[in-house]
């Protein structure tokens, strides 16, 4: 059971860094080398605190306050939204001279269009709960430590850029999913099948009805495989960007809270 | 050597016969050559019979070509294409009731249905397919399909190449490319319906008939005055081409018989005939 409240806390930053500090107060207590790993937890603890003041101190006198921070998500997340409503019409229409299907592409792009403006309604009713606890939360901030602070970041910007991890997963399925049959439908083509039981190419003796319909699914799915692939490249590097800044974040809170003697 | 005379060389290797073991005779090997061994000599008449069937398939292509060109310039209406291949089917399957058994012509009536419902309900999708497409690109796709199509198309001799399902497969593919050039989806509809009919339904009725070179010839003719009315350079190379294949080639392949040479001998690899 607590491996999976571990499994859940470990997607979320603040999750994560909460159990990496359980995990470490936790090591000290139970090894042998008690002082020398006492010592290191303190020094990381107390290294945490201050930078985390310092910092916030010089961010806070070049002019960004908490108070500021409720504007900032609304803005940020109309932003993005306005980014991706744009990049989605574009692919709309011709995008770089590719020549799309249009109707895939107007029924993707109206597909992709619509759950955007789901999610807006969503967040657009949870933003004043929002403001309302970061409000309540303002004065705390100056005294959190910095790999807090980064891992609340962090959570802000995975929440923002959940919907481009929505478009990549629907891509990535409806375009796996062609190239499957479109590959299946190729052997038929030349009159062979996989044989699953022997893991090999067989030849087929396919009734022509078999033939019929295979050759048609096969061409339509093959005139539409472009259309679907352009969408899945353009959300699967939208989703590696957003990657990278999360990872870049991950990987600073990981520095901060290294321990020398690990077990 | 015994009794003073020279042992004649058997081929009988359990004998020893004082010659050593790898040793032929000279003269014994070359002598054994054998010229044009099994070799078959085809008539005239057989010769015309096989280039009928090739000419039949080609001219089909060209019918079939030159009513996507008529239909595309509307220079016939997709429902008068629709009622004439009715019409020519109803017919067929009249003219045959008296061959076949009623369980085989209903099993055909059943696959036709089918062919039909499938090809009605996905002719929204094809007409749109490949529209932002040029026109350029989706002619040269359907005619490399039709080229592949005769190429693989079984003319009653075994072949590497020959494989109905590719076939069958390029034609319908070609098809598809094709219907796309419409503006309407019944007209993308007919399109399926003649492919069907030309791929599908003529290939099963010329199965049973012998081919007739003089028939041959005569759907030669048809298929290229179709295409005169429309393209009048490709139909002087379309007749061209037939005469070649129906006319020319097997006389050239009947009179080319007699240099025929090959050479048969201890040398060949064995076969378990």
């Amino acid at each position: 059971m607590l491996a999976k409240v571990r499994q859940i806390l470990n997607r979320m930053f603040i999750g994560s860094y909460v159990a990496n500090r359980v995990d470490q107060v936790r090591t000290v207590n139970t090894k042998n080398g008690i002082e020398k790993q006492a010592i290191f937890l303190a020094i990381s603890l107390t290294a945490d605190f201050c930078l985390g003041t310092v910092i916030f101190s010089c961010v806070q006198q070049s002019g960004y306050s908490p108070q500021l921070l409720p504007q900032a998500i609304v803005n940020s997340t109309e932003s993005t939204v306005e980014n991706l409503k744009l990049i989605i019409s574009w692919l709309m229409q011709n995008p770089a001279g590719l020549k799309l299907n249009s109707v895939l592409s107007r029924a993707l792009g109206k597909f992709f269009l619509y759950h955007i403006h789901l999610w807006v309604t969503y967040v657009y009713l949870l933003i004043p709960a929002l403001i309302d606890l970061l409000q309540t939360l303002s004065p705390v901030f100056h005294f959190l430590p910095l790999s807090l602070q980064l891992s609340i970041l962090g959570d802000m910007l995975s929440v923002l850029c959940v919907h481009v991890f929505c478009f990549y997963a629907y891509a990535r399925r409806i375009t796996y999913s062609q190239i499957n049959g479109c590959i299946a439908l190729a052997r038929l083509f030349a009159g062979k099948k996989y044989n699953p039981l022997r893991k090999r190419v067989d030849s087929a003796d396919a009734s022509l009805e078999h033939l019929f319909v295979g050759t048609m699914v096969f061409t339509i799915l093959l005139f539409l495989l472009p259309t679907s692939l352009t969408f899945f490249l353009v959300f699967y590097s939208l989703r590696l960007s957003a990657m990278l800044g999360l990872e870049i974040i991950r990987r600073s809170i990981w520095l901060i809270q290294w321990l020398p003697c690990q077990s | 050597m015994e009794n003073g005379r020279k042992n004649q060389w058997r081929k009988v290797l359990y004998e020893n016969g004082g010659f050593p073991d790898n040793y032929t005779p000279p003269e014994s090997f070359l002598a054994a050559i054998e010229r044009n061994k099994n070799l078959r000599l085809y008539t005239k008449r057989e010769c015309f019979q096989g280039a009928a069937i090739v000419g039949r398939e080609v001219s089909l292509v060209i019918t079939f070509w030159s009513l996507y060109v008529y239909l595309s310039e509307s220079l016939i209406n997709s429902e008068q294409l629709l009622v004439a291949l009715l019409l020519v089917v109803t017919s067929g399957y009249l003219y045959h009731l008296r061959n076949y058994t009623y369980s085989v012509l209903l099993s055909g009536l059943k696959t036709t249905l089918f062919f039909l419902t499938v090809g009605f309900a996905l002719s929204p999708v094809l007409f749109k397919l490949t529209d932002t497409i040029s026109t350029d690109t989706i002619h040269t796709m359907s005619v490399i399909g039709l080229v592949v199509h005769t190429f693989t198309q079984n003319y009653g001799i075994h072949g590497p190449l020959v494989s109905k399902s590719i076939s069958l497969n390029s034609a319908i593919f070609s098809t598809v490319c094709l219907a796309s050039r419409f503006p309407t989806h019944i007209m993308a509809f007919s399109l399926l319906c003649l492919a069907v009919f030309c791929f599908l339904l003529v290939p099963m009725w010329s199965e049973v008939y012998v081919p007739n070179p003089l028939k041959s010839l005569l759907s030669a003719l048809i298929s290229v005055c179709l295409l005169a009315r429309v393209l009048p350079n490709y139909a002087v190379l379309a007749a061209v081409f037939l005469i070649l294949v129906q006319v020319i080639c097997p006389l050239l392949f009947f009179h080319l018989q007699s240099y025929k040479q090959t050479i048969h001998g201890p040398w060949d690899e064995a076969s378990l005939d």
